[in-house]
């Protein structure tokens, strides 16, 4: 199956004061319909220039990205392709701009000229699919922030997109928030085949996904199943990274029980390991 | 004689409907001289109401605050002095940023204060220190450092007023873990070098069971629960009602107790909880 995000020898600087400053070089990477690909990486590690080329809010300086097949460099195409690969930011009162939650949501298929009773449907059908339905009259400013970018997503489900990036859009949540977000990322990627591509600094949330990607200076430094990518506990430490909780606790235990496996990720696993070392 | 003293402080929002519950109700908080004292509790729980009223900005319809054994509402001089003595940094602090340097931004307090120009200098290169930003960087304009170091210099700023109580307000909110990492360091070692009482809300519990000498759990407007780690985090079932959880180390030696392994219950840390499993070991402790 072909990839819906291609990066191809991807380089991005940003002009500076003192001529330019490398964010990302020579990235390849690609994302398969259907999968849910976590991005990790300390602050400017390139995490976030990955996430704006991936649909041509930044456009390659070098190499070139292919979002469902389309050359994010073609103006042409820019329109249907951040159509179908949404982004939803960080900052969970800057994305909301009507006046109540189905406004909101109506924002982006009203502006495509989606004639009204299939816009109703779709608002409808965005806000079930995140749990907001509920919700749809309500003002935005009185909702908690996890609502508030439950709402975000539903913005974008309404386009009826292919693929989803979450540029750090848990960061400023509180726990129950950032649990209902994930929750709601996670079944639209089980139950829809909705694309995901998660940015985040909460290493628990990465372990949730199909693959990790872990970024450093504006490079891949290692990626694959979450397990895996955990269990290389020095190409974390060099990406300037933390373990899952669970893994952490036990790496350090090691010292004491050597046995204790690497690419541990849940507290059950650890509780398990723990005491499979004192039969 | 208590650095922080709340008795039964209440504050109902001006405007709201009857009926409305208070924001926060019959709160009573003590925090020590030099006492690092967390605050949890789920968002909309009263807890930025709550430490607001710490240093006057907002006033109480009910009960009263007292730095250093002085009710901060007694005329305007105590007013304007619990502003000093309780220095408070907000969620996201390097929003409010807003001088040409970092220099300047840092120095903003102690100016207010009318402290003199070397007095303030003196600060400001004390604070920065605190935080570890580098000489170098005092010149230059915050928007040229790094989110992390914006946000050090943000807390730089408060520090600079050299308050009593330093009270944060999710300070590693939104950072990268080494980011996170460096801020708790910097707590612990202005608490330690200072002797300065720290208030601190969080939402991250390793981070509270790593910093608090003292948790006050905060829900619907009310202190749920105050105590030490043993005396909170040992109410896993009630917290996890309120919404809220316990360190990751203390749920997987829950599970641990659950099946037969005799570990303590009082284990927060992963330092903890490697001392705890090494003892075991030592013992001969065996599962059958």
């Amino acid at each position: 199956m072909n990839p819906i995000i291609e990066f191809q020898n991807v380089s991005y600087s940003y002009a500076t004061e003192d001529g330019a400053e490398s964010a990302v070089q020579g990235l390849c990477f690609a994302v398969s319909p259907g999968e849910f690909v976590a991005m990790v990486g300390r602050n400017g590690s390139g995490k976030s220039t990955a996430a704006k080329l991936c649909n041509g809010l930044l456009i390659p300086q070098e190499g070139r990205v292919l979002a469902a097949g389309m050359d994010t460099a073609n103006e042409n195409l820019l329109f249907e392709i951040r159509r179908r690969v949404g982004m939803v930011f960080q900052n969970p009162d800057n994305q909301i701009i009507a006046a109540t939650v189905e406004d909101d949501v109506a924002f982006g298929p009203e502006n495509l000229c989606v004639p009204q009773e299939e816009l109703r449907r779709r608002v409808d059908e965005s806000l079930r699919a995140v749990g907001m339905y509920e919700l749809r009259e309500a003002e935005p400013h009185k909702l908690s922030g996890g609502q508030k970018q439950r709402v975000a997503i539903a913005g974008v489900l309404a386009l009826h997109n292919d693929v989803i990036i979450l540029d750090e859009s848990t960061a400023m949540l509180d726990p129950r928030g950032r649990t209902e977000v994930m929750q709601s990322v996670r079944a639209l990627n089980r139950e829809r085949g909705l694309t995901v591509l998660l940015i985040t600094h909460f290493m628990e949330e990465a372990a949730q996904a199909d693959r990790v990607l872990v970024m450093h200076e504006g490079r891949l430094l290692a990626q694959g199943a979450p397990r895996d990518v955990f269990a290389q506990e020095e190409t974390l430490r060099t990406a300037g990274l933390s373990l899952p909780a669970p893994a952490g606790l036990a790496r350090l235990l090691r010292e004491d029980f050597p046995q204790l496996p690497r690419g541990i990720l849940t507290e059950e696993e650890c509780a398990a390991a723990i005491l499979e070392a004192f039969r | 004689m208590n650095a922080i003293e709340t008795q039964s402080l209440t504050y109902q929002y001006p405007n709201t409907g009857k009926g409305t519950p208070a924001a926060i109700e019959g709160i009573n908080l003590a925090a020590q001289p030099g006492q690092l004292l967390c605050i949890i509790g789920h968002t909309g729980s009263g807890k930025s109401t709550l430490v607001q009223h710490l240093n006057a900005l907002l006033k109480p319809t009910g009960g009263a605050v007292f730095v250093d054994g002085k009710n901060i509402w007694q005329n305007k001089a105590s007013i304007r002095q619990a502003r000093f003595w309780v220095g408070l940094c907000f969620q996201y602090p390097e929003y409010q940023m807003f001088e040409e340097t970092v220099e300047k931004d840092i120095a903003f307090g102690p100016k207010n204060m009318g402290l003199p120009g070397d007095e303030i200098r003196a600060r400001v290169l004390r604070a920065a220190e605190y935080v570890g930003l580098p000489e170098s960087c005092l010149p230059k304009s915050p928007f040229d450092l790094s989110g992390g170091e914006k946000r050090r210099a943000a807390i730089a700023g408060v520090m600079a007023m050299e308050p009593r109580a330093l009270v944060l307000d999710e300070p590693t909110a939104g950072l990268d873990p080494a980011g996170k990492e460096q801020i708790q360091q910097l707590i612990l070692r202005y608490r330690r070098e200072t002797g300065r009482t720290v208030l601190l809300i969080s939402h991250n519990m390793e981070e509270v069971a790593r910093l608090a000498d003292q948790i006050l759990v905060m829900h619907q407007g009310r202190a749920a629960l105050c105590g030490t780690a043993a005396e909170v985090f040992g109410r896993a079932a009630q917290l996890r009602e309120m919404g809220l959880s316990v360190p990751v180390v203390t749920d997987i030696f829950e599970r641990l107790r659950a099946a037969g392994l005799p570990v303590s219950a009082e284990i927060f840390t992963e330092e903890q909880a490697a001392a705890e499993l090494a003892r075991l070991k030592r013992e001969g402790v065996r599962l059958p």
